[in-house]
């Protein structure tokens, strides 16, 4: 009984060094794995797949702090890269004041790889404060929301605004999300301007937004870090971008973590049954 | 009329815009638009008064020497620096303003953040137990899914991560939709308390 007392009482430090060496080792020595690409992540690629090049253009919304970035910029910069290397167009805002420096930095690195310029390729909009009433706003006249972009260039001065006046011209809405903001997409910009919305949101939030999912109110998720790493597995696959990136790299990390917990309950569970069944016996 | 005014407007305004969304006429969307703008300019004092109530409350906490005066003094200096790097250096690509975002405050607040998984680890291993039939049921879903989220579940078995796809779409989907069914006739019915004067806790205490 010694071994199952041992196991019923193991250090939280030794657990806590056990999750770090499981996170740390599979992103250092990486292993090259497929993704079983969920419907939910399909759905997204097929609505940017079917914009035609050179004409109207995708809404990234970056709705999320700095905290939920790690699992939220790989599905930014992945869907960036796929717009890129389709020649879609791309309005860059935020509701999140954060969101926009976050999102200043993945535009930065997407744009440089596929040499797109600012104002013709993509805008960045910055952080506009009013939640629901910016959205109904670019329902309305996008103009209205942003009079000028995030460097304070007047929205007349950006060519690739020319063409696009309000959600018609916008085939889809992507909100990166790490708060309830997704429903209001959904409501605002979804239900009342006919808006396709699509989300990207952390793997703790995904299961909120199936209800969405299967009603068509969403026309595609990115769940969590699973869902960046599928869309950088779609990417390579269609040629787009030559290789996966971080995503992909943090998958096995993720596999590690998600194997020690499971062995942390198995364990835990073993030891909590021994320990009644001795408990039970006569002395 | 402290009151009396605020509810009407509340009262009136309700009423409009209710009938202004099944009117598709140019001056009813002209009114909607304005109304927009207008919600905008009265959002942006709001930011102003936000900022001041912040700075005045970590200002009375250093003057009063309360517990963890010295956070505060951390606090206001930070804010009170990356609001001048921003508006004297600029916030593009590669100015400071932007070195300080990417390298120290977005780092920070992912470390943070990132403590949870270690909670989670340790809760895991002290308190799942499959005491009753019911956490068994949860033990088991709880295996099944985080599986199947990764690549390993589908070189085990290529029904994994079909199971947990399943299961999200499934199961998880009824009960979502039953709560959210729930949260969304609580909405209307609070709304409708607002629009009455019934509920008035937006008003202020006094």
């Amino acid at each position: 009984m010694k071994l199952m007392d041992r196991l019923g009482k193991i250090d939280r430090r030794a657990i806590y060094l056990m999750l770090t060496l499981a996170v740390i080792v599979p992103l250092v020595f990486t292993v090259d794995v497929r993704t079983h690409v969920d419907r939910s992540t399909m759905g997204l690629f097929d609505a940017i797949e079917r914009i035609e090049p050179n004409n109207k253009a995708v809404m990234i919304s970056f709705d999320y702090s700095p905290d939920m970035a790690a699992e939220l910029d790989p599905m930014a910069v992945a869907v960036l890269r796929h717009c890129f290397a389709r020649n879609v167009r791309v309005i860059i805002m935020s509701m999140y004041i954060q969101g926009a420096a976050l999102a200043e930095r993945a535009v930065a690195q997407t744009a440089a790889e596929f040499s797109k310029k600012a104002g013709v390729d993509y805008v960045t909009m910055g952080f506009r404060p009013g939640g629901s009433i910016i959205m109904m706003n670019i329902g309305e006249n996008i103009r209205k929301a942003f009079p000028a972009d995030y460097y304070g260039v007047p929205f007349d001065s950006l060519q690739m605004m020319k063409t696009i006046r309000n959600y018609q011209d916008i085939p889809v809405v992507l909100t990166l999300a790490s708060s309830g903001v997704v429903g209001s997409w959904v409501i605002y910009a979804g239900t009342r301007y006919k808006a396709n919305i699509a989300s990207g949101v952390t793997a703790v939030m995904a299961p909120d937004y199936y209800p969405f999912l299967q009603t068509g109110q969403l026309v595609g998720q990115l769940s969590g870090m699973k869902g960046a790493a599928e869309y950088e597995q779609l990417i390579v696959d269609r040629g787009y971008f030559p290789r996966k990136d971080l995503a992909s790299r943090a998958m096995n990390a993720i596999s590690a973590s998600h194997i020690l917990l499971i062995v942390f309950i198995i364990v835990g569970n073993v030891a909590y049954f021994a320990s009644a069944r001795a408990a039970r016996k006569p002395q | 009329m402290k009151r009396a005014i605020p509810l009407t407007l509340v009262l009136v305004l309700s009423i409009v815009f209710l009938i202004q969304y099944f009117i598709p006429s140019r001056v009813s969307q002209q009114l909607f638009d304005n109304t927009l703008q207008w919600e905008i300019v009265i959002g942006i004092p709001a930011v102003v008064i936000a900022i001041d109530s912040l700075i005045r409350h970590h200002v009375l906490k250093i003057r009063q020497r309360k517990k963890d005066w010295a956070y505060s003094i951390v606090y206001l200096g930070s804010a009170l620096m990356m609001a001048l790097v921003g508006i004297i250096g600029g916030i593009q690509q590669g100015r400071l303003f932007m070195r300080l975002f990417t390298y120290a405050m977005a780092p920070m607040q992912a470390t943070v953040f990132a403590l949870l998984a270690y909670y989670m680890a340790s809760a895991a291993y002290r308190s799942f137990r499959a005491r009753k039939a019911e956490a068994t049921v949860l033990l088991l879903s709880a295996f099944v899914l985080m599986l199947g989220l990764i690549p390993l579940g589908a070189s085990l078995w290529k029904g994994l991560p079909v199971i947990g796809e399943w299961m999200m779409l499934v199961p998880n989907m009824a009960s979502k939709r039953a709560i959210m069914f729930g949260v969304g006739i609580g909405m209307a019915a609070t709304n409708l308390k607002i629009m009455l004067g019934i509920e008035r806790n937006w008003l202020g205490g006094d």
